[in-house]
């Protein structure tokens, strides 16, 4: 088991997993250019963790492409994105509810961002120390997620989210 | 005079002392460059060591750390699911610079379908934004003083091949050349230090092919060759005693 932590947020990586914690924005500035003149849209970074049981590949989009393609029946791939932070007053991340432990039946082919034939998807999204997040997890294969969920669960109990 | 010719008898004489012990030391200089890669003789490799089957390398890691980039990493090794490749390299090292450009090879091949991860020293040792420079794109760079305790490395560069279903280090050693890690790493295979996954089989079936292949180059050389020279299958001066054979039936 390895512990990471980045930008308030931290996770146990069992052994023989990877995971990877990501900083969007670095803080910069981002400066909007309008006919009003030009100010300051969002300071804020914001973080993208993966966590899976196989090899991430170094090219791989925030929610998995890239990554879902390579998986076998026995993978999962947890993505945990946060957007920006006037999300938390949007009725989408109103749930203040910490998603996990997932129910089995929170898992279906159709809520893939991807769909990939036999795999399942499962999205959730919520609100808590202030920051807004999807909770996006990937299994490998729809019909194995009895044996699949419950390491998805025990990994996302390790995960701790402090105020941004 | 005579107290004269005696001193410069000592002085001459501690002057070679000190010549002598420059020598010494330049010559241990030398041969712990040598065993590092290092020299001046580019046909001179150090003997690398073996990625044979040792289980006294005891057991491996997963790696945590940092990418040039800043991210928060961990890479599992230990119970992954397939064997891994860790190599340690440096942003100054001389010899470093050419598995830097082997590994930004889109081609790369890593023999067992090993996962290639390349770690270097953490931001107390290594320059964040030197690394970021060098790395190349596509492969896993990770900045990590701890995996460099982790796995005993003595310096860069240096390689670490993991069994992934058992965690066993089966090798490790330093070499000079990407060519030189894939021979060490098939050899290793071949020797049946890494487990017998399907990965491996199929490795050493490619292997096995390919140097089938070559056989039967090598033999449809040879008889183009006698064919050329007026020797066709059969002929008495193919055997020993001169003795003709009856072409096999078809």
């Amino acid at each position: 088991m390895t512990a990471i932590s980045a930008s308030g947020i931290s996770a146990n990586v069992p052994a023989g997993w990877d995971g990877r914690i990501s900083v969007r924005g670095g803080g910069a500035a981002t400066a909007l250019h309008a006919e009003a003149g030009e100010f300051v849209m969002d300071v804020r970074a914001y973080t993208v963790v993966h966590l899976a049981n196989f090899a991430l590949p170094e090219a791989r989009g925030d929610f998995g492409s890239g990554a879902v393609e390579l998986m076998g029946p026995n993978d999962v791939f947890i993505v945990l994105f946060e957007y920006e932070p006037s999300a938390v007053e949007t009725a989408l991340f109103a749930s203040h509810a910490i998603p996990w432990p997932l129910p089995l039946t929170a898992f279906d082919p159709s809520r893939l961002k991807r769909a990939i034939r036999g795999q399942a998807g499962a999205q959730s999204f919520f609100q808590t120390a202030g920051r807004a997040f999807c909770l996006y997890v990937v299994l490998g294969s729809s019909t194995r997620r009895a044996a699949l969920v419950p390491p998805v669960n025990q990994v996302l109990g390790t995960v701790t989210i402090a105020p941004g | 005079m005579t107290v004269l010719v005696v001193v410069e008898a000592v002085v001459v004489a501690l002057l070679a002392l000190l010549v002598a012990s420059l020598l010494r030391s330049h010559a241990e200089i030398l041969r712990a460059l040598h065993e590092l890669g290092v020299g001046t003789d580019p046909s001179a490799r150090p003997a690398p060591q073996s990625l044979g089957t040792s289980s006294a390398r005891g057991t491996g890691a997963d790696v945590q750390g940092t990418t040039p980039g800043g991210e928060a990493v961990a890479v599992g090794v230990v119970g992954a699911p397939q064997s891994t490749l860790l190599a340690f390299l440096s942003s100054g090292c001389i010899t470093c610079h050419r598995f830097w450009e082997a590994f930004a090879d889109p081609r790369l091949d890593v023999p067992g379908g090993a996962r290639l991860v390349i770690v270097t020293m953490g931001d107390e040792s290594e320059s964040r934004s030197r690394i970021a420079e060098i790395a190349p794109v596509g492969q896993t760079v990770i900045m990590s003083s701890r995996a460099w305790e982790d796995y005993d490395v003595p310096g860069s560069p240096y390689f670490a091949y993991v069994d992934g279903s058992t965690g066993t280090i089966v090798g490790g050693g330093t070499a000079t050349d990407w060519a030189n890690v894939r021979e060490m790493i098939e050899q290793a295979a071949d020797d049946g230090a890494l487990r017998d996954g399907s990965e491996h089989r199929a490795a050493r079936a490619r292997r096995a092919r390919a140097r089938h292949l070559a056989q039967d180059a090598r033999e449809a050389r040879a008889d183009d060759a006698l064919r050329a020279a007026g020797i066709e299958p059969g002929d008495p001066s193919l055997y020993a005693s001169g003795r003709s054979e009856e072409p096999p039936v078809r």
